[in-house]
């Protein structure tokens, strides 16, 4: 009986187990003597295994709130807490190693290393973590097999890729590690509609074989892929919505994304 | 384009200060590499002129018929002018330099009107002096003596002691090296000197065409008519060669490491250039589309790296009068003649004129290929920076750790600039172990400097009493405690068609502890001279050749069985053996014995002088004297050796140093990404370093290697001037293996310094450029 009883328990256990925790967590810059406040006083759970979107308007503080929950930076005030370690105090190298353990990263920009070759930018971030090559290979090509890079496009270097085949491999970087939560912001910010969709596939098969992610995006379609929008207008939550009581496949969480950022103004 | 320029130096302050301080570095080399080349020995040639220096000098002791020495040469048709000045000559010891020096001193009449070969007083004291004297400049610039300073001359027979009252310079008898000094007493001084070592003697000094009209004349005139040459002879040719030459090994070694850094800095410069390029390329694409023509825009570029380069080879130039004081001073130790440092403006302009112009060139040649861009590419970024074919050491493969293997892929990568760091390594490398080899070879011990310099050397030598046989007197003086070997030996002044050598002769030549024959063997039988190299060049012979030599009672063949190395009489000399010699001379007898000592020399010869007093009449530490001789020479080597060291450090710092910065700069965006992605700041430093230490390692193995193998020959090169042909140099292991330490750990001070910037590059301006 009880081993039956593991995994159920275990679903349950998902379901309200957070991996980050904010507490009050706030950001101010200081240009030139004047103080802006860019994150406010913001308390923020995000579930294992959940899709977290976040929208907003331009400027609201949604990358800054994307960096200060993946030890990018440190919040003014407040905690952030992952996998129940407060990284508010971490310093920079800490911060660094937090980061290649337990985040991965897809950037609007792709940032992909130009000197490396596609492989190589993927194991030279699996190697942070690993010293068995042979091992951070395997998963790099189970990656590269999911994202449908062939072994020729592996032995490229970034220049010689298209856009969408760039940002398949930013994902399958994001990814070697196996990290608890996967940050994306605007993964599909540079790309054409037709690759933008197929980068968002991708985020949604890898959500649906288990991983956390959290991604900010300004399309209310790509918000859709989601499990839960969280709005962000001036430094604070002006709203948060769950989606997963409604059907993906209908287009049902599209009609009522775009319904809940109506309210909001968007 | 006054605006670009402004841009292009606002935007790289490093790199223009780097440009600046190599070519300031170029300049002061160059100016100092050229002043001793041309102005030094032109102002030797001056003066001689201005002195009417005769083209030979010859010392005629006072033996029966002496005078017609000076009358036929009076009558000689070769001879311009001929002049004889009366003095005293003895075999002095003195103290010079913290040594005792031995020397044969002339004593002349100061007041008497000299014509040819006046001298110059450089300085003189009027405070009133008892027995005044008139010594070489020589005495002030390394003999330690000041005006107004006693100074005594030790002979056989006692001392004589005299207060300085000026110091003169002459192109003929000023040289500590050159075995002969002379003094001249002002007032009565010279009338009433006497004293019982010193012999009557006069100098006569003759003008000709040119050196060899004089030597022949005097060799006729001592021939004929003065059967017993008791003469010693001054060789102008000889003299303005020796005062050359150390400024000849100064000026090339200088210009030589001139030219390395020049190199260097070429190899920076087209380095900084392209660099410049890359980074402009899209400004230049826009500036282009706007309507700029390539050549404009090239043009400011290069104006900017040529205005760098005419202030800092301008502002180097200028800096090189500092040093040249220095510089001057050594040489003036080593001639006798002073040399006053002239302001060369034309040199100067030909050396910032050069130098601009290579840089110049270097951007041209860099704008061409910017040319043939098209405005659109450029506008893109040029697709050079991101043009990475090949990967080399795939990192699912590399044996080695993260960091170094993406360091070492980097190097690879960018491999022009990995090319640029192992060059100038291996360059400085290379210059910095020729010049500590080339210090600690001529300096590391008196002894490996005499092997080297002289050769063949005795300890202790024991001038005979007339009468006494030296045979019998080297037997007794062998069972002296402290004496290994003692055998007698003569080093006389020959003449061989006209010009003089010395030769050097002993019963059993291989009885000396070096042997200073390079090519073939010493002398075994009395029909067998050895030649020392230039004298053999000079007279065409090669072993086996037969050189006919003569001392006044006509001309015997000698089979030249070989080639000896030796700066002895400035590389005039030869070996015969005793019997040999007999041949030449039947009168010949010995008049010196040669001792090898072990231990304590000087209590050898107190012992020798109170046992044989009777038998000797000087006893002399001849390594010592010779030392002293040496030391105005080997004085300029650590000069010399600080120079090049401290260049060397300078242009690591630099080269490193800029390479390295630029890498980074150039990686910012890269080292970002790297922080973001869980980089820690260590790792990426460590990641540089692998990228700039390799090569720095590859450059310093480089150039250690090829500085050890060349050392030898390059010494030998700098020397064979003066006679010096077998060069046993052998590098020492700690030493190159020291040297290219040192440069590694440098670089990688310079790169742990300059990767210290990565600090200031945050993951996170990245994500929020
Ligand atoms: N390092 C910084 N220094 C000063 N101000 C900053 C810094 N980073 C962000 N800001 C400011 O904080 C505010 C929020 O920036 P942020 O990048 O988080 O916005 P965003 O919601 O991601 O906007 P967008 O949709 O345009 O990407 C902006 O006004 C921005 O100017
Ligand atoms: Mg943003």
């Amino acid at each position: 009986m009880l081993h039956t009883a593991a995994p159920i328990a275990e679903h349950h256990a998902t379901v309200d187990d957070p991996v980050i925790v904010t507490e009050k967590l706030s950001k101010t810059f200081s240009t030139g003597g004047t103080q802006q406040h860019v994150l406010k006083n913001l308390d923020l759970t995000v579930e294992r295994g959940s899709f977290t979107v976040i929208m907003g308007p331009s400027g609201a503080g949604k990358s800054t709130l994307l960096y200060a929950l993946s030890g990018m930076d440190r919040p003014s005030l407040g905690r952030v807490t992952v996998d129940d370690v407060d990284i508010s105090g971490f310093s920079e190298d800490r911060l660094a190693r937090f980061r290649r353990d337990h985040c991965g990263f897809v950037f609007q920009q792709i940032y992909l290393l130009d000197a490396l070759s596609v492989m190589d930018n993927v194991m030279a971030v699996g190697l942070l973590t690993s010293r068995d090559k042979a091992a951070v290979r395997t998963r790099a090509d189970e990656l590269f097999d999911l994202v449908g890079l062939s072994a020729q496009d592996r032995r490229k270097f970034p220049s010689m890729l298209s856009g969408g085949e760039a940002q398949r491999v930013g994902i399958v970087r994001g990814l070697i590690n196996n990290p608890a939560v996967l940050f994306a912001d605007e993964p599909t910010g540079q790309l054409n509609s037709e690759y933008g969709r197929l980068v968002l596939d991708l985020l949604s098969r890898v959500h649906e074989s288990g991983q956390t992610i959290v991604m900010v995006t300004h399309d209310v379609k790509s918000a859709a892929r989601g499990e839960r929008i969280v709005y962000l207008r001036d430094g604070s939550i002006a709203g948060d919505l769950d989606l997963r009581s409604h059907s993906v496949d209908d287009g049902e969480r599209t009609r009522a994304a775009v319904g809940f950022l109506a309210g909001l103004g968007w | 384009m006054g605006l670009l320029i402004k841009r292009d130096l606002r935007k790289r302050p490093g790199q223009a200060i780097s440009m600046l301080l190599l070519a300031l570095i170029a300049g002061v080399l160059a100016n100092v590499g050229l002043l001793l080349a041309t102005d030094y020995a032109h102002n030797l040639a001056a003066k001689q002129a201005a002195w009417n220096a005769p083209q030979a000098v010859v010392l005629v002791g006072h033996l029966p018929g002496w005078e017609t020495v000076v009358s036929d040469l009076t009558r000689d048709s070769a001879v311009r002018q001929v002049e004889a000045q009366p003095g005293w000559l003895a075999r002095v010891t003195l103290a010079y330099g913290g040594n005792d020096l031995s020397t044969l001193a002339f004593v002349y009449d100061a007041d008497s009107p000299v014509d040819l070969g006046r001298r110059t007083i450089t300085s003189r004291t009027e405070v009133p002096l008892d027995r005044p004297v008139w010594v070489p400049a020589a005495f002030g610039a390394s003999g330690n003596y000041a005006l107004g300073d006693p100074i005594t001359l030790t002979t056989a027979t006692g001392a004589v002691r005299f207060h300085i009252q000026a110091f003169v310079e002459d192109t003929y008898t000023g040289t500590p090296g050159f075995g002969l000094l002379a003094f001249g007493l002002p007032g009565k001084g010279f009338a009433d000197f006497t004293d019982s070592s010193f012999a009557p003697a006069t100098m006569v000094k003759v003008a000709a065409a040119d050196i060899p009209a004089a030597t022949d004349a005097i060799g006729r005139a001592t021939k004929q008519s003065f059967p017993v040459a008791s003469y010693w002879d001054l060789n102008g040719d000889l003299l303005t060669a020796g005062a050359a030459m150390s400024a000849g090994i100064f000026s090339t070694v200088l210009i030589a490491f001139a030219l390395v850094i020049v190199a260097v800095a070429v190899v920076i410069m087209r380095f900084l250039l392209r660099t410049a390029l890359a980074e402009d390329i899209t400004i230049i694409g826009v500036l282009r589309a706007c309507g700029h023509t390539t050549g404009g825009i090239i043009a400011s570029l290069a104006a900017t790296f040529a205005l760098v380069t005419v202030v800092g080879s301008a502002v180097g130039v200028a800096l090189s009068y500092v040093a040249l004081p220095t510089v001057a001073r050594v040489l003036t130790a080593q001639s006798g003649v002073t040399w006053q440092v002239i302001f060369a403006p034309v040199t100067m302009l030909g050396i910032v004129g050069a130098l601009t112009g290579v840089v110049g060139l270097l951007a041209a040649a860099s704008g061409a290929a910017l040319r043939r861009l098209p405005t659109a590419v450029a506008l893109r970024g040029g697709g050079a920076p991101h043009t990475y074919r090949s990967s080399q050491l795939p990192l699912a493969t590399t044996r080695l750790p993260l960091a170094p293997a993406l360091g070492v892929k980097a190097a690879l990568q960018q491999w022009r600039q990995s090319l640029v760091l192992v060059l100038t390594i291996a360059m400085v490398t290379f210059a910095a172990v020729f010049s500590l080899g080339m210090t600690s070879s001529l300096l590391g011990s008196p002894d490996a400097t005499i092997r080297l310099l002289v050769g063949e050397l005795e300890d202790v030598d024991v001038t005979v009493h007339a009468g006494v046989d030296a045979h019998q007197l080297a037997t007794r003086l062998a069972s002296v405690p402290g004496v290994t070997t003692a055998f007698p030996t003569s080093a006389a002044g020959v003449s061989v068609r006209g010009t003089n050598m010395i030769m050097l002769v002993t019963d059993d030549p291989s009885v000396w502890r070096d042997d200073p024959v390079y090519e073939g063997r010493l002398p075994r039988h009395d029909n067998e001279v050895v030649l020392a190299a230039p004298v053999a060049s000079r007279l065409g012979l090669r072993i086996g050749d037969t050189w006919q030599g003569d001392v006044g009672s006509g001309e015997v063949p000698f089979l030249v069985t070989g080639l000896a190395s030796g700066a002895r009489g400035m590389g005039q000399f030869g070996v015969l053996t005793g019997a040999g010699y007999l041949r030449l001379d039947a009168g010949f007898h010995y008049e010196t014995v040669a001792l090898y000592v072990t231990g304590d020399r000087d209590a050898v010869i107190t012992d020798i002088k109170s046992r044989f007093g009777d038998d000797v009449t000087t006893v002399t530490d001849v390594r010592a004297s010779v030392l002293v001789e040496l030391s105005s020479y080997l004085s300029a080597v650590p000069i010399l050796g600080a120079t090049v060291a401290g260049f060397t450090v300078v242009v690591v710092l630099l080269g490193v140093g800029l390479v390295v910065a630029t890498m980074v700069v150039r990686s910012r965006r890269q080292f970002g990404v790297q922080k973001a992605l869980g980089f820690t700041h260590r790792e990426i430093a460590r990641q540089v370093r692998w990228a700039a230490v390799p090569s720095v390692a590859l450059g310093a193995l480089v150039g250690a290697v090829v500085g050890a193998l060349t050392l030898a020959p390059l010494i030998r090169a700098l020397l064979s001037g003066i006679g010096i042909m077998k060069v046993n140099v052998v590098p020492e292991l700690a030493q190159v293996v020291g040297v290219s330490v040192a440069v590694i750990s440098l670089a990688w001070l310079v790169t742990w310094f300059v990767a210290r910037r990565l600090r200031g590059i945050s993951a996170y301006a990245l994500v929020t450029e």
